[in-house]
């Protein structure tokens, strides 16, 4: 099997290299290439021996570790629309994706039928962010003449799990160009870009369709088909309902645990705390996510958390909320694991880390808490935190710097 | 006692014992260009021409007055010079009937001019910049390194106790170069013979690079613009201590060969400069690549570059070929090595790893990877450094640390890159970049 697919390479490949007839498309053969086989690439002087680490392995590590994170995200979609659907009475909205689920059909209580119906809304919003994606990484690799970076696959991956779940997809497509290309490829790809993409290509879409994405309908798939939101019934995510009543309205609708487990309404891939959790021990054990910028954001939330507890507002009832409700809901969890530690775009020094880290924090805290206008804040903080990241680190190579001349003086 | 954490000492197999082999005959011997870092040479002698050891071969135009001697004698075969005429090597068939050149240490005023008539200026090494020492200054400490941390090296005390008292006589010369000049010994073996007085001998423990000179001189007495040593291997002490001992260079020296394609992995004696086909004839496996130093920094042995570098106390031997995994990127990775736990085999810690000269990936731009900062036990921010270098912003690499470093400090940044840049070649560049500019 291997001998075989590598004599087809071999027969294919001259076409691709410089002076062959698909030359130009190089970079798309190289990257089927690089996911088919390992690089046959050998050492040359002065050093002979790699690390076997490559960029590919590192991105794919994220890639898996956000699947625990997809397939809860898939059933929670499922089990949310299910509730509503039983609660409202209707079953089919003739939306397309209902056409297709009752093309199969489900039960009400039944685990596969909410993954079922959580793929037939997550899987093309996916596709479709993948396809766009990878259709500008492409264009880029061919005019620019560099290799198809792997960075992709995560990009791709985070931003549809960011999304809400019944998103139009043609606003999954402009949100991805809009992170791939301005967020990335504009500065000159994975590795040169200074804002996390998948966030950049978030927060684009936050801000050009607010209709569609700051509003209660978004939250469970189907509502905006149907329109219909029953009494006692908002559709609204814990944040909108801890920014309306604090604590009191998270612990009215919500339980803690249901908070933690995920069985709440929310982006697709940000409900489950647990699952993210098993992504963090992933991304940790392998050194890959920087363990200083997740305890970092950690002590700063809980720093700025505590404070505004004690603070206490009369007005403003979002004041009450501690730390254990910030943690498990919104995008906290989902953003201190897989964006925060976005290594590219977040402080590179590991003093910086935890400053960088410390930063996302308080300001998550603070535009969750102050900031009237949103009420989710931890893809806000972690932009504006990768904004302050390289003047955080101009600080730490100054005080090393300083240090430096000082042995050198010494004696 | 220095102890450093950061670092890695690579599991690789084919360790050499301490058994010494001295059976190795060697015919052809080379002086190789790339020993000495901005060299341009004005040659002395012709191919077709005697050459007795101790004679001058040639000048280095860009630091006048300093030469580079015969390390044998024999008959000058080539003089090699690849593009841009850059010169490659100088090739002499040796010749035991030739005599060696006599050098006599009365018969000069003072240790540096009998230094650079006999050639033996070249056995040390000016840090900043890592050249042939400049005639017009002196350095304000010489270091000299008794330690070795590389891959498949051995702790060079086992043979310096072989040739202890030409050790200390070599320390002993070093020392009294001039009273103001501090000197400095670093070591790992507690047993290390510390008797010569006035040295400051320091022990230094720690993973690769804890034997590098340039951690010591990071610890010990850290030079900038304003302040240059100059060092010295262990080695190169023993062959001055020989040369004053018996008045002609040192011909022979020891190395150690190793290496997964090593059959038998040792300590050889043999001569400087020897043709590497020679040296290895009949003690490697077949379809090998041979290495004139370490595997995290040196040479391939290849047509007329195919000799022991100057420097080199060791030559590895690593099977040619790269690894050949499909779809590697989902793969467990039982034999693989990696300094970020990201394959199995972190888990299951294999004691050593057949390794080869896969590269391992494509070229991507740098995305900082902890493993950058944790292969650096100097107060240095590698991440930064090394971002500084590949984008030639000399002013900041200075502040960085530029200075204190020679490629061979940075051979463990370019192993754990996962973006696979070769940072040992960008830091020569800058180097040679800030040598025009600061100097």
């Amino acid at each position: 099997m291997k001998a075989w697919l590598r004599s087809v390479n071999e027969s294919i490949k001259p076409k691709f290299m410089p002076g062959g007839t698909q030359a130009k498309w190089f970079p798309i053969y190289d990257a089927i290439e690089n996911f088919i086989f390992s690089s046959t690439h050998k050492t040359t002087n002065p050093i002979h021996v790699r690390d076997s680490i490559d960029i590919q392995r590192i991105m794919v590590i994220v890639w898996l570790a956000a699947f625990p994170a997809m397939f809860f995200g898939m059933y929670n979609i499922g089990n949310q629309t299910l509730d509503y659907f039983s609660l409202v009475g209707i079953y089919n909205t003739n939306d397309w994706h209902h056409v297709l689920i009752n093309f199969v059909g489900y039960t009400n209580d039944s685990f596969l039928s909410k993954i079922w119906i959580g793929a037939v809304y997550f899987i093309p919003l996916y596709a479709v962010t993948f396809a766009v994606g990878l259709l500008w990484e492409i264009l880029f690799a061919v005019v620019r003449k560099h290799e198809i970076n792997e960075g992709l696959f995560v990009s791709s991956i985070l931003f549809a799990l960011s999304c809400p779940p019944d998103l139009p997809l043609w606003q999954a497509a402009m949100g991805i160009t809009f992170g791939i290309v301005i967020g990335k490829e504009v500065f000159g790809g994975t590795g040169k870009n200074f804002l996390n993409p998948a966030l950049t290509g978030r927060a684009f879409i936050y801000f050009a369709y607010p209709s569609q994405l700051s509003g209660d309908k978004v939250w469970i798939a189907g509502l905006s088909d149907t329109g219909i939101t029953p009494e006692g019934f908002s559709g609204a995510t814990p944040l909108g309902y801890a920014a309306e009543g604090g604590l009191q309205g998270l612990t009215d609708n919500f339980s803690w645990l249901d908070a933690l487990l995920g069985n709440i309404p929310g982006s697709v891939g940000e409900t489950s705390v647990i699952a993210i959790g098993i992504a963090a021990i992933v991304l940790l054990a392998t050194k890959v996510a920087s363990y200083r910028i997740i305890l970092g954001t950690f002590l700063g939330m809980i720093v700025m958390s505590s404070v505004l507890n004690i603070v206490g507002s009369d007005t403003n009832p979002m004041f009450q909320v501690p730390w254990q409700w910030h943690f498990v809901i919104g995008g906290f969890a989902f953003g201190l694991v897989f964006m925060a530690t976005e290594p590219v775009s977040g402080s590179g020094t590991n003093t910086g880390r935890w400053i960088y880290g410390a930063l996302i924090g308080v300001t998550v805290v603070l535009i969750r808490v102050i900031n009237p206008a949103f009420p989710e804040g931890m893809m806000l903080a972690i932009l504006f935190a990768n904004l302050f990241a390289p003047v955080i680190d101009h600080m730490v190579v100054s005080n090393n710097i300083v240090k430096r001349r000082r042995a050198l003086s010494y004696e | 006692m220095i102890k450093t954490k950061k670092g890695l000492n690579l599991p690789i197999s084919g360790n050499p014992s301490t058994e010494v082999d001295s059976s190795t005959a060697i015919n052809s011997i080379a002086v190789l260009g790339s020993n000495y870092v901005g060299l341009k040479p004005t040659m002395m002698v012709d191919e077709g021409d005697a050459v007795f050891s101790g004679q001058k071969l040639f000048e280095n135009k860009r630091n006048p007055g300093t030469f580079v001697t015969a390390p044998s004698s024999g008959i000058v075969k080539s003089i090699n010079r690849g593009d841009r005429r850059r010169f490659l090597s100088l090739i002499i068939e040796t010749d035991i009937t030739l005599d060696a050149i006599k050098f006599d240490i009365d018969h000069y005023s003072n240790s540096i001019d009998f230094l650079i008539d006999t050639g033996a200026l070249s056995y040390f090494r000016s840090r900043p910049y890592n050249r042939i020492p400049e005639l017009n200054t002196l350095p304000s400490a010489i270091f000299i390194n008794a330690c070795d941390t590389n891959p498949l090296s051995i702790d060079p005390h086992e043979l310096i106790k072989l040739d202890q008292d030409l050790f200390n006589k070599g320390l002993h010369f070093i020392k009294s170069i001039n009273s103001d000049i501090k000197t400095f010994c670093s070591y790992q073996n507690s047993n290390f013979d510390k008797s010569i007085k006035d040295v400051r001998y320091s022990q230094f423990i720690g993973p690769h690079p804890a034997g590098l000179v340039g951690t010591h001189i990071h610890f010990l007495h850290p030079v900038g613009q304003n302040r240059s040593v100059w060092t010295i291997s262990w080695q190169e002490v023993i062959s001055l201590g020989y040369l004053l001992e018996n008045k002609t260079l040192r011909s022979e020296k020891f190395i150690s060969i190793g290496g997964p394609n090593a059959n038998d992995p040792k300590i050889l004696k043999i001569k400087y400069g020897s043709n590497l086909l020679e040296l290895t004839a009949g003690k490697i496996l077949e379809n090998s690549r041979i290495i004139s130093g370490s595997v995290l920094n040196g040479h391939t042995g290849e047509g007329v570059m195919n000799y022991l570098g100057a420097f080199d106390n060791q030559v590895s031997v690593l099977p040619d070929e790269s690894n050949d995994i499909l779809f590697n990127w989902v793969m467990p990775g039982l034999k693989l090595h990696s300094k970020l736990p990201v394959f199995l085999s972190s888990w299951i810690k294999p004691k050593e790893f057949k390794f080869n000269v896969s590269m391992n990936g494509g070229n991507r731009a740098i995305v900082p990877v902890a493993s950058y900062q944790e292969i650096m036990p100097l107060n240095i921010l590698t991440t930064q450094l090394l971002k500084s270098l590949v984008t030639f912003d000399i002013e900041l690499g200075e502040k960085l640390g530029v200075l204190e470093l020679a490629p061979e400090d940075l051979a463990l940044a370019s192993y754990v890159c996962p973006s696979k840049y070769d940072y040992q070649s960008i830091l020569d560049t800058n180097l040679e970049k800030m040598y025009e500019e600061f100097k």
